[in-house]
């Protein structure tokens, strides 16, 4: 007795590799998005060049290998775009050129040509914007900051924080007698004065007393200022200058000079007023009140603002500003120190502070600046987290009210805020160090990539809400088995709006490069795969265009016609492309388009509902969007076998309706525009019994795949013994 | 406004889509219409010849500026002052400016008249102020006959503004009668450029 019988499945699910796999799933989807219009898997991508208009692969990427950092600095409100990223480069061979792009007319300008070339398994450059400056960090170079408004100036990158601190300024002696040693006179104050152009009350200038035999004493410090306003470490203290003040009418025979030092104030002449580093814009005096007797001293040794020298040239100064009118007292020693994170691998801004790590020296410290002072670090701001296990610190991630600090097995949470920070362990037994992949996914949190899969951390601390952590990756983990996780760290991912999927490249299969691409996509909640994308680096600009860099770049230079010749920066777009084969026109060698990209989708495998009872699968309708003339063709398979039959190709077209127009076809000025309209297609399967049943599409011709359905018999037939 | 890349494609025979060919088209029109920035513009694609008069500035000249709106050489007496700075009425413009650069610039010249007392040393100076804050502002001249040129170029934010000239001399000697003619200064310029974001 034979039934007849029909599956049909619509609003397709994604990859699942999972036995049973979920019904509507898919045993394999490459190369294919989610079509926004309908829902269905769509074959219609490609990636092609950055500089779109470039004829040739040439300048500016032509000697470039692979890139190994990249990331979009969105500003002005998106008119201006930095396309930052590091390659490395045929010429200087593990060293990487930073640089940005220019669009008109297309080429790079490189900001550091000889930064250092990470390993396989270290990360790359982390790029962190903190107002209208980015900072860089790589754990090599001296972490540096870069503001675009000094793109004329011979050094674009400076360095992050202080690393020198001033010398002490150095006071001439005061003298009293008339000595003058070594040419170093002093001044004194003759009168009171009237500050020009105030309220008119007199003011006593001047240091020391003005009684005789007064003993007086000071010291100074200097400190230097940024073009940020941050303020350096300050200097060691001046040596201590003390003179007595000269008595009236001292005994003897007074000499004119004499009478007029007689109870007088000081200005005293300070020289060695050390400029400060590129980007120093002022410096700072600080100096005790008058310390008095060094024998009997009852004045604290506290330093108050003298005045602020608006400039990075003067070398001296004349300090006649008297202890009533110091101004505020000098920050502590402690409150800005030498930078003390030089070898910082990455950073991320919570607060308005910056947060960087101790470096490969420190990798379980995280250190944090001041708050809105990047380059002031005090000497108590940083965390150790070496005392829980979970390994080093291994990236930051604002969310929310936290930041989240991954660790190699473990993500600890910062909270706080105004400079007044707690660390605190959030999950034990998950973390990561591929610092690129980890993105804040709108509707889903933030997703990263780690040895054993891909997890997702929702939700939050503040209101009543509840911090979680997910594993979403449970449906590719055949594929996650596949990675080469000693590499993990340069594992790269990001986010688009405007294809609405977060995108993952890392290594497979030994290779130590990333290779092969995860998409997670969001309208669906479903995955999918990317393979021939050579995406070595992938963020997203303000556009949400998915940009990347390439993984390995090209070896041979000048290319080999007819080979694939690409390097430096691709968009992942709808262009029917692989990207770009080396050809000849003329003389020269352009880059022509390469052929489109296979898109392949194989159903779950379905035992129909009872894997026990033979089937015969009569007829499979694919439910597609119509395209035209080009065709498709249908792979059968049975019972988990790697070998099928393959049905003649159907065109997308409606089969009892005369054929929409086509390109190359059409007439110009009598064929009408047409509309992709739902359809069936019909494909008649040869293949004899089975348990389970699967199809494979695979093409480079544009489809879209709404769902399919299975006409089928089955009889009384069942699995044969168990062989013995 | 980042580049515009494949958004759509026509292959061949495929389907004369309609959508894939707007979507295609629209990606380019859009820049056209909004999106037209210095990424997506060719080098030396605007010129001046390309710029309407006036686009991107304006300007305000105010000239013939002399102590009290006087004609003619009038010098200032100590009936009418005696010291401090004095907002002279005719630099005083206020005006609707737009969000970007304002260049101020001014000159004039100046003269005392040499009836002081000896010893005396006298000195002028002048400042522009923008909504009352100094923008500029020149030291002492101590010289009876010089010029004065200031020139500031600060930022401003949209909406109406005010820009002055203050002057300010000696104020009198002990010995100095009050109807003695002191001060004068004239020709002065008053030049603000509004320069747009």
């Amino acid at each position: 007795v034979q039934t007849s019988s029909k599956r049909k499945f619509v609003n397709l699910l994604g990859l699942e590799e999972r036995l049973p796999q979920r019904e509507g799933s898919a045993t394999d989807i490459v190369n294919m998005t989610v079509d926004e219009r309908t829902g269905g898997w769509d074959s219609r991508l490609g990636y092609e060049k950055f500089f779109s208009s470039k004829l040739s692969y040439g300048l500016p990427f032509e000697n470039d290998y692979r890139t190994h950092s990249l990331f979009v600095w969105s500003t002005h409100g998106g008119a201006r775009q930095y396309y930052l990223h590091e390659a490395e480069s045929r010429l200087s061979l593990n060293q990487l050129d930073l640089r940005f792009t220019i669009g008109n007319p297309p080429q790079t300008h490189s900001l550091q040509a000889d930064r250092q070339k990470p390993t396989a398994n270290q990360p790359a450059t982390s790029y962190v914007p903190v107002g209208r400056q980015i900072v860089l960090l790589n754990g090599y170079d001296m972490p540096a900051r870069w503001d675009t408004r000094l793109k004329s100036t011979t050094v674009e990158l400076q360095p992050l924080g202080w690393h020198r601190q001033p010398s002490p300024p150095r006071p001439w002696g005061v003298d009293t007698i008339g000595a003058q040693g070594s040419l170093e006179t002093n001044m004194i104050v003759l009168t009171d004065y009237v500050p020009d152009g105030t309220d008119g009350v007199t003011r006593n200038a001047g240091l020391g007393g003005i009684e005789g035999d007064d003993e007086n004493a000071y010291r100074w410090k200097v400190s230097w200022i940024n073009e940020n306003g941050s303020e350096g470490p300050m200097s060691a203290a001046s040596q201590e200058l003390t003179w007595t003040t000269l008595k009236s009418h001292p005994a003897g025979s007074p000499t004119t000079y004499q009478t007029l030092h007689e109870d007088k104030r000081h200005a005293i002449y300070l020289e060695n007023i050390s400029a400060g580093p590129l980007g120093t814009v002022a410096r700072k005096i600080y100096r005790t009140k008058n310390l008095g007797s060094a024998t009997e001293r009852t004045v604290s040794e506290l330093y108050y603002h003298v005045r602020t020298l608006k400039n990075n040239t003067d070398t001296s100064f004349i300090d006649y500003v008297p202890d009533s009118t110091l101004g505020d007292q000098a920050p502590g020693d402690d409150e800005s120190i030498l930078m003390p994170a030089t070898g910082a691998r990455f950073g991320a801004v919570f607060r308005n502070v910056l947060f960087i790590d101790g470096g490969y020296t420190e990798p379980s410290k995280i250190y944090y600046s001041a708050v809105g002072h990047p380059d002031t670090f005090a000497a108590l701001n940083f965390f150790d987290v070496s005392n829980r296990t979970g390994g080093e610190v291994t990236a930051f991630h604002s969310f929310y009210n936290q930041l989240l600090v991954f660790r190699e097995n473990a993500i600890d949470m910062v909270r706080g805020g105004t400079g007044s920070f707690e660390l605190s362990p959030f999950v034990q037994g998950i973390g990561t160090n591929a610092l690129d992949t980890v993105t804040t996914v709108p509707g889903v949190g933030v997703m990263f990539l780690t040895k054993d899969g891909v997890y997702v951390i929702k939700g939050g601390l503040d209101g009543g809400a509840v911090m979680g952590i997910e594993k979403m990756s449970a449906p590719i983990l055949r594929t996650i088995k596949r990675m080469n996780p000693d590499v993990l760290v340069r594992a790269t991912a990001t986010y688009s709006h405007k294809w609405r999927e977060w995108h993952c490249y890392f290594a497979v299969d030994g290779v130590d490069f990333p290779n092969f691409g995860i998409v997670y996509h969001v309208d669906k909640g479903e995955w999918s795969t990317r393979e021939d994308f050579p995406v070595g680096v992938i963020d997203t600009d303000l556009g949400g265009n998915l940009i990347f860099g390439h993984n390995q770049g090209d070896t041979s230079n000048p290319g080999v016609l007819g080979d694939q010749y690409e390097a430096g920066l691709f968009v992942i777009t709808r262009k029917p492309s692989g990207g770009h084969v080396v050809s000849a026109v003329g003389q020269d060698q352009v880059a022509s388009d390469a052929g489109p990209m296979t898109s392949t989708y194989q159903s779950a495998w379905d035992d129909y509902g009872y894997p026990d009872q033979k089937k015969y699968v009569k007829y499979v309708y694919l439910y597609v969007m119509t395209k035209g003339d080009p065709s498709i063709s249908l792979t059968s398979f049975k019972d988990f076998s790697t070998s099928g039959d393959t049905s003649a190709a159907v065109r997308m077209q409606r089969a009892e309706y005369p054929d929409q127009e086509v390109f190359d076809k059409a007439v110009w000025n009598t064929a009408k525009w047409e509309n992709s309209l739902y359809t069936e297609l019909r494909y008649a399967i040869p293949q004899g019994a089975c348990s389970q049943f699967s199809f494979e599409i695979s093409s480079t011709n544009d489809f879209i795949l709404l769902g399919y359905a299975m006409e089928f018999v089955s009889n009384n037939t069942r699995t044969s013994k168990g062989k013995t | 406004m980042t580049y515009k890349w494949t958004e759509g494609s026509q292959r061949t025979n495929a389907l004369l889509d309609s959508d894939e060919v707007n979507r295609e088209y629209n990606n380019y029109k859009n820049v056209l219409n909004g999106g037209i920035d210095r990424e997506n513009i060719p080098l030396n694609a605007v010129t001046d010849l390309h710029l309407k008069s006036q686009a991107f500035w304006s300007y305000d000249l105010t000239r013939g500026i002399q102590p009290g709106l006087s004609t003619g050489v009038t010098h200032i007496t100590y009936h009418t002052y005696h010291g401090g700075w004095r907002t002279d009425p005719a630099s005083a413009r206020t005006l609707t400016l737009r969000e970007g650069m304002l260049h101020v610039d001014f000159s004039c010249w100046f003269q005392f008249v040499q009836l002081h007392p000896a010893n005396e040393q006298r000195w002028c100076r002048f400042q522009l102020l923008l909504d009352n804050s100094v923008i500029a502002r020149t030291g002492k001249d101590y010289s009876y006959v010089g010029n004065v040129n200031l020139s500031a170029c600060v930022p401003v934010a949209g909406g109406a503004h005010t820009v002055d000239m203050q002057w300010q001399f000696t104020p009198p000697a002990v010995a100095t009668a009050a109807s003695t003619d002191a001060f004068f200064f004239s020709g002065g310029q008053l030049l603000i450029n509004n320069r747009y974001r």
